[in-house]
């Protein structure tokens, strides 16, 4: 029994040591807005932040948070900010955008409804035109707030809402400029694209990579079995004979 | 019956051989356990440490500040780099003790130049960094270190094992002494 109590005790502290992973690493949930570098976010952004996830929440059911802090110590900022997502049990329709001040680092970790929403190559291009620039320019506030209001407009889009209603204005009919409409054409390709890799190239290369995995087995299966049968002949029955003889 | 009885002798003798030995490898195996539960307690501060370092690296390393910066400097930023290496790695102990000490020394060194270059006393978040937020995480995360509850465990499970005879059969029976955190 104490060997037990040992051995699980050996592996909670393992488990407690690993990088990144430490409990006391992750700050704990304030809401909407975490802001642990000593206040980077002004009090109005803070204000527009929760006004809109309450708006998005209304829209598709998921919410957009920020988490800042002061350096990762090594940590990568992606698998962080996914962990802080799991640690804070935030929702599939979620979205938490990590500003790491004095490493100049940031990241978005998603849930799964939002991630089948929108492809991490359209968050990387997202974030890098309305959130980057500000963002290295300690514009922390308008970083945030202008990264939030376009994700979380990008993500009620997706899902069939009214986007503009989250920025309390009246979804309006414009035509599409020419880049918007190719931006869109490419997208909706390369979705349908990966979608088709998806469920069917996938699938159907794994049946057949299954079945030959099978075939494998039972070949090696008989081959086992007949090598088996020539050992015990060898070593028994043929002795046997000989002795007959 | 003189043969029954040296047998029998033997057989005793045997079991009490036995049993002494049995009794100092279980003994000192389990307390040798205990000492090493209370390591990653140590583990968990050096990578405390570890994280300070790299966050230390991460502002003295800035392109603003290394690339007019002297020899001096880059020295030191890699002095720091070194010391934070080791300690990730999975070198021996003393070695550890050694890149824990040398990385306080080092690190302090790099925090009085950093602070003195003109472009962080430009720079409010940069400076305040410099002189009190990174300082203070060194000064702490090395504090705890020292101050593990393994080393005293280790030091004291080595004075004993060292210092009796059941500690001497476990040692012919494979128990090593602990690791001691100190450098050599």
């Amino acid at each position: 029994m104490r060997k037990i109590v040992s051995a699980v005790l050996i592996l909670l502290l393992f488990t407690a040591a690993l990088p990144g992973a430490r409990a006391e690493d992750y700050p704990p949930f304030q809401g909407i807005v975490t802001d642990m570098a000593d206040g980077v976010l002004s009090e109005d952004a803070v204000k527009e932040l929760k006004e809109l996830a309450e708006k998005m929440e209304a829209a598709v059911d998921g919410r957009v948070y920020v988490l800042t802090r002061h350096f990762l110590g090594g940590a990568s900022p992606q698998s962080y900010a996914d962990q802080v997502f799991k640690a804070w049990s935030l929702k599939e329709n979620d979205a938490l955008i990590l500003m790491v001040v004095g490493e100049e680092a940031y990241a978005v970790a998603m849930g799964d409804l939002a991630k089948n929403s929108m492809t991490k190559e359209s968050v990387d291009m997202l974030m890098a035109n309305h959130f980057r620039a500000a963002f290295l320019n300690r514009e922390y506030s308008r970083a945030a707030v202008e990264a939030a209001q376009t994700l979380a407009q990008a993500l009620v889009k997706a899902q069939g809402g009214n986007a503009s209603a989250l920025l309390g204005q009246e979804e309006m009919q414009q035509p599409q400029s020419i880049q918007d409409s190719w931006d869109t054409i490419w997208e909706k390709a390369k979705q349908s694209q990966e979608n088709m890799y998806a469920q069917n190239d996938y699938q159907d290369e794994s049946k057949d990579l299954n079945q030959i995995w099978e075939q494998e087995e039972h070949k090696t299966n008989w081959r086992t079995i007949i090598i088996w049968i020539l050992v015990i002949y060898f070593l028994f029955f043929r002795k046997k004979r000989r002795g007959r003889r | 019956m003189k043969l029954r009885t040296g047998w029998a002798v033997v057989l005793l003798i045997a079991m009490i051989v036995f049993s002494v030995c049995f009794g100092a490898y279980r003994g000192w195996s389990g307390e040798r356990a205990r000492v090493e539960e209370t390591r990653a307690g140590l583990e968990t501060m050096l990578q405390a440490r570890v994280e300070a370092a790299y966050n230390l690296l991460a502002v003295a390393g800035r392109e603003t500040y290394t690339k007019n910066a002297d020899a001096e400097y880059l020295d030191a930023v890699s002095r720091v780099k070194a010391d934070k290496d080791v300690l990730e790695s999975s070198a021996p102990l003393r070695d550890k003790a050694e890149a824990n000490e040398n990385l306080t020394v080092d690190a302090q060194a790099l925090l009085q130049r950093l602070a003195a270059l003109p472009a962080v006393q430009a720079d409010e978040r940069d400076r305040m960094y410099a002189e009190s937020y990174l300082p203070q995480m060194m000064e702490q995360s090395g504090e705890k270190t020292v101050s593990a509850q393994y080393n005293s465990a280790a030091a004291e499970f080595n004075k004993k094992f060292n210092g009796t005879f059941s500690g001497m059969i476990a040692r012919v029976l494979g128990i090593r002494p602990a690791e001691e955190f100190l450098r050599k």
